[in-house]
């Protein structure tokens, strides 16, 4: 064993030299959050977004970060033919024209990656606020982390009711709650069921066993209670699975005329094909959005998605309905070569919401920041997304209020709207033919 | 509700024999070597990975590429047993067990670093589309997989049966000394041992690729069935495994279907405890 001549004086010159490193790291990395006053000219504002940049919805996370700097550059960059806040000028007129920078950090749709890479974008990067995720079970762990930092966090893309129903007072939503997805889904079943006089009387639940999946399904019983139907089945399956024929089989078993389903990308396609493959088809499908709504959806199985259907904020078909929108989904399919979503498009939204609030506040300070936020009010037609009537907050639950979705019907490898009646461009086919019809 | 109970146990068998094929592997290997291979869902893993690359970067569908894949595989074995087996055999039960598991994170973590955790499949195979038998449907790729799989079990069986190296084999697992005394090189049966077991986790990795996601995770759920099939149907016992395998695929959807599908899992183990409690050395193992 090594003798130490004098172990008392080594232990104190060695713990003596650990807290020196630890205060000098320390010093340099956590105690200087966001805030700069604006007496020093800040030419660079950084803007966080956490998506799922791997896994099944990696597609979907490269296109909310490319909405995030496709925002970046209408605000960074003279755009003379578009209409939108910011687009004319160059960077943000109130903070001597800072300029934005995207930071993109990827929570893999894991609580605790997420919860770190919210860290990271704060402490390490510097950024002002968070959007995002795609995955309320990511968005559930990091607005832990925005509580606790005291630094705003836009959901973009989140839908679970519960994260705007907990009392976080950072945590704000430009996106709709599966409430009020869910609550447009069922009313548009009842309105068609209705028109063609065919009526809905059974409803089965299939979602996957996310905080998503589970949330969605607490909904869905609530609002078929409301309308009066019964819920046949209701089935809640582990997520990325790769065997669900028992699943779609008890569906096809019991024959609900209506199927509420969450899912994602990969569980989505798996279920469509074992549909198929057993030959099941309901009287009408309303799909959460998420999987049902993603336009690898309907890359992967093309007509096979016939008739499904699913809520959105937006589609293709409703270009008119708004000056901007046009413009901006080209820009994106120019960058990316896909269609812009529902999701990516509210992405691209919410960073301009965000630029408005640091503007208006003519500073960067979180709790400046803070209250330019919750005084928001956006103009309808500065909102790209035609079922978002403007942008603004619940004073209370932070909650974007004047939300009304659209349900989008698979017809021909495309979707187009359906419903309401004044946003619709086709018209809903019901009930949805079997397999051999179509 | 009769055609509904038909149906329910034809798909359950489909993917019972997907499960049964890659049990045998793990039940020939412990009854060789008493080795229980944690890492053979990964091993399945790589075999979906090689198919799937075969066709995303040569263009070759999977049907094509079951030998090739096969044969990969079996190659892949011989290097786990040199390489690591081989060092550890013998040693403690836990070196033994540690060692298949390390394999078996390097492999998952090596895929998801190399290929990301994306979920990828194979866009238009040769075989697909679906049968009808009055109200039953039956799956075209699931039925190839199920005559790949009948009919690779049916030439191991035959190999190990008929011929003096299957005998061999046979003998190594019964009794490793005798088999030794007798004039067996059991060093190259244990070679043999892990070359099929792994080559025919590579042909149930080739077919399964036509129609099932290929992603870094994917072998975990089939390896957790095999590892039932083999206790089921008596550990060492190559024809016990691979009807433990079809049993369980049928148990699995039917419970899934009859009752809740959540309950698709409690019913295997169920049937496993009874089992266990009732036989426990396997519904064909040897008392």
């Amino acid at each position: 064993m090594l003798k130490i001549k004098r172990p008392g004086f080594l232990l104190i010159s060695l713990l003596t030299g650990l807290i020196l490193i630890a205060t000098a790291c320390g010093s340099k990395g956590g105690s200087n959050q966001s805030g700069e006053k604006n007496t020093v000219a800040v030419s660079e504002i950084k803007l966080g977004g956490i998506y799922p940049m791997s896994g099944q919805s990696a597609i979907m996370g490269t296109d909310l970060k490319m909405g995030m700097e496709l925002a970046a550059d209408i605000i960074n960059n003279k755009h003379e033919d578009i209409d939108l806040p910011f687009a004319k000028g160059q960077g943000l007129p109130n903070l001597n024209n800072a300029k934005i920078k995207v930071i993109i950090g990827d929570h893999q749709n894991d609580p605790n990656v997420a919860a770190s890479e919210a860290e990271r974008l704060i402490t390490q990067e510097k950024v002002v606020s968070l959007q995002g995720n795609f995955y309320s079970s990511a968005s559930a762990s990091i607005q832990q982390v925005t509580e606790r930092l005291g630094i705003p966090l836009v959901l973009d893309s989140s839908s679970s009711p519960t994260l705007t129903e907990r009392g976080m007072k950072w945590t704000f939503r430009t996106w709709a709650s599966d409430a009020m997805f869910t609550q447009t889904m069922f009313d548009f079943a009842k309105f068609i069921s209705n028109k063609k006089g065919i009526p809905i009387k059974t409803v089965g639940i299939i979602v996957d066993d996310s905080l998503y999946g589970q949330d969605s399904a607490k909904i869905a019983r609530k609002e078929a209670e409301r309308l009066g139907w019964h819920v046949s089945v209701d089935i809640a399956y582990k997520g990325s699975a790769v065997n669900l024929d028992a699943e779609v089989q008890k569906m096809k078993a019991v024959n609900p005329d209506l199927i509420y389903g969450t899912s994602y990308i990969s569980d989505a396609i798996l279920i469509v094909k074992t549909m198929k493959k057993i030959n099941y088809m309901p009287k009408l499908f309303v799909g959460n959005a998420a999987g049902w709504g993603d336009p690898a959806f309907l890359e992967a199985l093309g007509n096979d998605t016939f008739g499904f259907t699913t809520r959105e904020l937006m589609n293709e078909d409703l270009i008119s309905k708004n000056p901007s929108l046009g413009k901006i989904m080209d820009m994106f399919k120019q960058r990316t070569g896909r269609t812009m979503s529902g999701t990516a498009a509210n992405a691209f939204s919410t960073t301009l919401v965000i630029a408005d609030a640091i503007n208006k506040a003519g500073s960067t300070k979180p709790e400046d920041l803070h209250q330019a936020l919750l005084k928001t009010d956006i103009a309808a037609k500065d909102v790209i997304l035609p079922a978002l009537r403007g942008v603004k907050f619940d004073p209370v639950t932070h909650q974007a209020t004047t939300i009304h979705p659209v349900m989008l019907q698979s017809q021909n490898g495309k979707f187009f709207t359906v419903y309401p009646e004044n946003m619709a461009t086709k018209e809903a086919i019901y009930p949805t033919p079997n397999w051999d019809n179509r | 509700m009769e055609i509904i109970i038909i149906q329910s146990i034809i798909t359950g068998m489909m993917i019972g024999f997907i499960y049964a094929l890659v049990s045998v592997g793990l039940s020939l290997l412990y009854g060789i070597m008493d080795i229980i291979n944690f890492a053979h869902g990964e091993m399945l893993m790589v075999g979906m990975f090689a198919s799937y690359w075969l066709w995303a970067l040569g263009g070759v569908d999977p049907l094509y590429s079951i030998p090739l894949v096969g044969g990969v595989l079996a190659l892949l074995g011989v290097l786990v047993y040199k390489g690591i087996i081989r060092q550890i055999y013998g040693s403690s039960m836990l070196t033994q067990v540690f060692a298949t598991f390390g394999l078996s994170i390097f492999l998952s973590s090596s895929a998801q670093f190399l290929f990301t955790p994306n979920v990828r499949a194979v866009k238009d195979p040769l075989i697909g589309g679906n049968l009808r038998l009055g109200e039953v449907f039956i799956s075209i790729p699931e039925l190839f997989a199920v005559v790949m799989s009948a009919g690779t079990f049916a030439l191991l069986y035959w190999f190990l049966e008929k011929t003096a190296t299957g005998r061999a084999l046979r003998a190594t697992s019964e009794n490793r000394n005798a088999a030794s005394l007798m004039g067996i090189n059991t060093e190259r049966m244990y070679y043999l041992g892990w070359a099929i077991s792994i080559g025919l986790v590579g042909i149930a990795g080739g077919v399964l690729a036509s129609y099932y996601y290929v992603f870094p995770g994917v072998g975990g759920t089939f390896a957790l069935m095999a590892y039932v099939a083999v206790a089921l149907g008596g550990f060492g016992n190559v024809m016990g495994a691979f009807v433990g395998g079809i049993v369980i695929g049928i148990v699995e959807n039917v419970t899934g279907v009859l009752f809740l599908p959540v309950y698709k899992y409690i019913g295997i183990f169920l049937v496993y405890l009874l089992v266990v409690l009732l036989r426990p050395q396997g519904i064909l193992g040897k008392s």
